[in-house]
């Protein structure tokens, strides 16, 4: 009993004090996928047309890093979000600020002319899945 | 020349040399995506960023001042020079660059590294103290409880957020899947990664009973993670089930190898060093032969 207390004590006292502390480095909770939504979220750039501008071409990020800045941009500003409950003045101010944050890691010019930034909503109905892309903000690129 | 491997138990120097220099090319290119991805304004401070502004450390001349820092210090350990210092540094680097990071709104899931290099510490600075000290034993043992403990906790927060019902999530599960996928898709225009979501999500919806079997192993693998220090085999059987479980996920989700998984390899499995160990064996076997 002593060997296994002493086997394992630095990891009980760090799971402990994640457990106490949060979400707050060097502590953490690991809550990736703690729990599947009802919906997901996925987020993209086109032209006016619609055409896809995959953004890690021209930025310097993950293709997660949207989604992320989502979920952030939301919080900072106290607006609910989740399962398409945001209201189109909303979405206009959250893509505002995820375009923003996306041009702080521009690494090659963007094409001119309208660009689009979406969202897709992925849902569970009736044992199939549907999608609802929805436009969230929009700027013009000189 | 080099020195031959003769010891080749897991807690040999050359062991834990080799341990080092995985973890440190793992370390450190970890943390110069992270440097070079961060900018000195933060989206929204988390963690450290809460307490302290450290804002000027990402601006050109800080980020050029820490990668300066990043390689001496990745020297010296490498070294085992000052290590009580050398440690202490590296977690406090860690600790900077991560919150940063995570403050920007991106999140590596690089966490482990921080509580490595401070339990490592720990260990050297009882060792300090106390020289009757497993030191050889426990710079690796306590590393090894970190993993362990981020394991566990993982399983745990999904209990806490779901319930047992998380096994039950399979179409939930299924929409995340597409979701990573579109990630693939929309962030680099691979079309094929689309396709290749839609197809996995939608055999996952057809084969519910088989999901909620995946993500109960997976649980329970990641719950009780802490009986991988009951003994050296039986970690190395734990890593492989865990190397199994990130396979899966890797080829389900789309979701590639973190962070702790190469680091559970690194210290569970230690492959550099089972690599020069075989190396040398065959070496003696030939010139035996001849």
């Amino acid at each position: 009993m002593r060997s296994f207390f002493s086997a394992t004590f630095l990891g009980v006292i760090y799971l402990a004090a994640s457990l106490l502390i949060g979400e707050q480095h060097p502590f953490t909770l690991v809550p990736m996928y703690n729990s599947f939504q009802n919906y997901a979220y996925s987020f993209y750039l086109s032209d006016s047309t619609g055409t896809l501008i995959p953004f890690t071409r021209h930025f310097d990020c993950h293709n997660d890093y949207l989604s992320h800045i989502y979920g952030s941009v939301c919080d900072k500003n106290n607006i609910r979000h989740g399962n398409q409950i945001e209201t189109d003045e909303q979405l206009k101010l959250i893509g505002k600020s995820m375009m923003e944050e996306l041009n702080k890691h521009q690494r090659s010019l963007l094409p001119t002319g309208i660009i689009q930034l979406h969202r897709v909503c992925y849902f569970a109905q009736g044992g199939s899945m549907k999608e609802n892309d929805k436009m969230m903000y929009e700027q013009t690129n000189y | 020349m080099s020195k031959p491997i003769t010891d080749t138990s897991a807690n040999s120097g050359t062991a834990w040399f080799f341990i080092k220099l995985s973890l440190l090319i793992f370390w450190l290119g970890n943390m110069a995506v992270m440097l070079t991805q961060v900018s000195p304004a933060a989206l929204l401070p988390v963690g450290f960023n809460k307490l302290v502004h450290l804002s000027f450390l990402f601006t050109t001349p800080g980020k050029v001042s820490i990668a300066i820092l990043l390689f001496t210090l990745s020297m010296l350990y490498l070294l085992e020079k000052s290590m009580r210092y050398v440690l202490i540094g590296q977690f406090l680097l860690s600790v900077i660059i991560i919150s940063q990071h995570e403050s920007s709104g991106m999140f590596h899931h690089a966490t482990v590294f921080s509580p490595l290099f401070a339990v490592q510490a720990i260990a050297y600075w009882q060792s300090h103290r106390n020289h009757e000290f497993n030191l050889a034993h426990f710079r690796t043992q306590y590393s090894i409880q970190i993993i362990a403990a981020t394991y566990t906790l993982a399983g745990i927060s999904k209990l806490t957020a779901s319930g047992l019902d998380w096994v039950n999530s399979g179409n939930y599960f299924a929409l995340q899947v597409i979701k990573n996928y579109s990630f693939i898709y929309f962030g680099e225009g691979d079309k094929q990664a689309l396709s290749q979501g839609y197809a996995i999500a939608g055999s996952m919806f057809q084969h519910a009973h088989l999901i909620q079997l995946l993500l109960a192993g997976s649980l329970f693998l990641e719950l009780f993670c802490f009986t991988a220090l009951i003994s050296h085999r039986v970690r190395v059987l734990y890593a492989i089930a865990l190397v199994a479980m990130h396979t899966g996920i890797l080829i389900v989700m789309g979701i590639p190898f973190g962070v702790i998984a190469p680091v559970m390899i690194i210290f569970f499995l230690n492959p550099l060093f089972f690599i020069a160990t075989c190396a040398v064996k065959v070496r003696s076997f030939i010139l035996k032969s001849i």
